[in-house]
């Protein structure tokens, strides 16, 4: 489960997200609409550590992911996807080495596995 | 101007936390080491042969006197291709082609979003990316100035003794007469130096890119910019540092 508590992001002095609140909760999905430039992207941000919130907390099944060492961070993204709006795959590898990548960079299995 | 500089050295330091495994970064690094190195091999060689041989012919139209033997020619050569035009000139080319390459690879994946992918999968981006970038600088670049150094003697051997500007023994002579080692050891320190400023600034220049395609470009132009001033001021601080008595 996913929680979000009063996020506020603001970009110099524009305000993006003030206080926005919710739980996301496992196995349902969860739909965020709005208009151009209203924060959608940001808040998906905030949310995966992307870009830090100034106010409020994000918890990971009651893990403050703010408030929690680099360590845990790394653990809690390891458990994450994404997926971005440009498709953000690596350009420089092809289409087996990118669906390869994590198993490859952050799991020990041999290339046969 | 501070607030970059502390930033740099901020993104410096995030390199050595987080690191991914030793295989990853052995796999990177020896990728990094072909693209930098054998990718810049021609240009070096190109450019140092032709520095090299113009060094020597323009020594020889300043040495007027019948009383300077001309195998100060090839010492003056050697003196300046060791000490300054191996490793500063060719920094300088390096650092456009090597840092602007490295900026504008890093400010690609910035804008499409590959190194937020990264962040996301738990990778830390900054080692990921630039760490293998870095070591490969290190271990490369040395080898280019001391082959831009063995080219430019070359070019200057040739340049002299085809146009008879010298003959080949005086030039040999003057290669080998009053050699101070040291000469060479201050080279590959700059050498080292400068590459890790290359490459570090490189990167860091292009990993903070924000934007679209046109900003990619100016990341480039400002990577190779910060490098070479960065290269002039390290230059002169080493000069300062070793060389004066």
């Amino acid at each position: 489960m996913i929680k979000i508590q009063s996020i506020s992001k603001s970009f110099v002095d524009k305000s993006v997200l003030t206080e926005v609140s919710g739980v996301f909760e496992k196995g349902k999905p969860n739909l965020i609409i709005g208009a151009s430039g209203t924060g959608k992207s940001v808040l998906l941000k905030c949310i995966v550590g992307l870009i830090r919130p100034d106010l409020g907390q994000v918890f990971y099944d009651g893990r403050d992911f703010y408030g929690s060492a680099t360590d845990t961070k790394i653990e809690i993204r390891r458990e994450m996807g994404m997926l971005f709006q440009g498709g953000a795959l690596f350009d420089s590898k092809n289409v087996e080495q990118n669906v390869m990548f994590p198993l490859d960079v952050l799991t020990k299995m041999p290339f046969a596995e | 101007m501070i607030k970059e500089i502390g930033k740099y050295f901020i993104f410096i330091g995030h390199l050595f936390i987080n690191r991914e495994s030793f295989k990853t970064y052995y796999k990177l690094v020896l990728e990094e080491c072909v693209s930098i190195g054998i990718g810049s091999l021609f240009l070096v060689a190109l450019v140092s042969t032709f520095m090299g041989a113009v060094t020597t012919v323009q020594t020889a139209y300043n040495m007027v006197s019948d009383f300077i033997p001309d195998y100060v020619i090839s010492q003056v050569v050697r003196e300046m291709i060791v000490l300054e035009l191996a490793p500063t000139i060719i920094a300088v080319i390096y650092a456009g082609k090597v840092g602007s390459s490295m900026a504008s690879g890093l400010g690609t994946m910035r804008i499409t979003e590959q190194i937020d992918a990264l962040e996301v999968m738990g990778i830390n981006s900054t080692s990921y990316l630039v760490l293998p970038k870095i070591i490969a600088s290190l271990m490369m670049y040395p080898m280019l100035v001391i082959i831009a150094g063995i080219c430019g003697m070359l070019g200057g051997y040739l340049a002299g003794t085809l146009t008879g500007i010298i003959t080949p023994n005086d030039y040999v002579y003057g290669l080998r007469s009053s050699y101070n080692e040291f000469t060479v050891t201050f080279a590959l320190i700059k050498s080292v130096v400068f590459a890790f400023l290359v490459a570090s600034i490189s990167s860091y220049k292009g990993y903070y890119t924000q934007g679209g395609a046109l900003e990619v470009g100016i990341s480039s132009t400002e990577a190779v910019t910060t490098s070479v001033i960065a290269v002039l001021i390290a230059d002169y601080l080493l000069a300062q540092l070793l060389l004066s008595t």
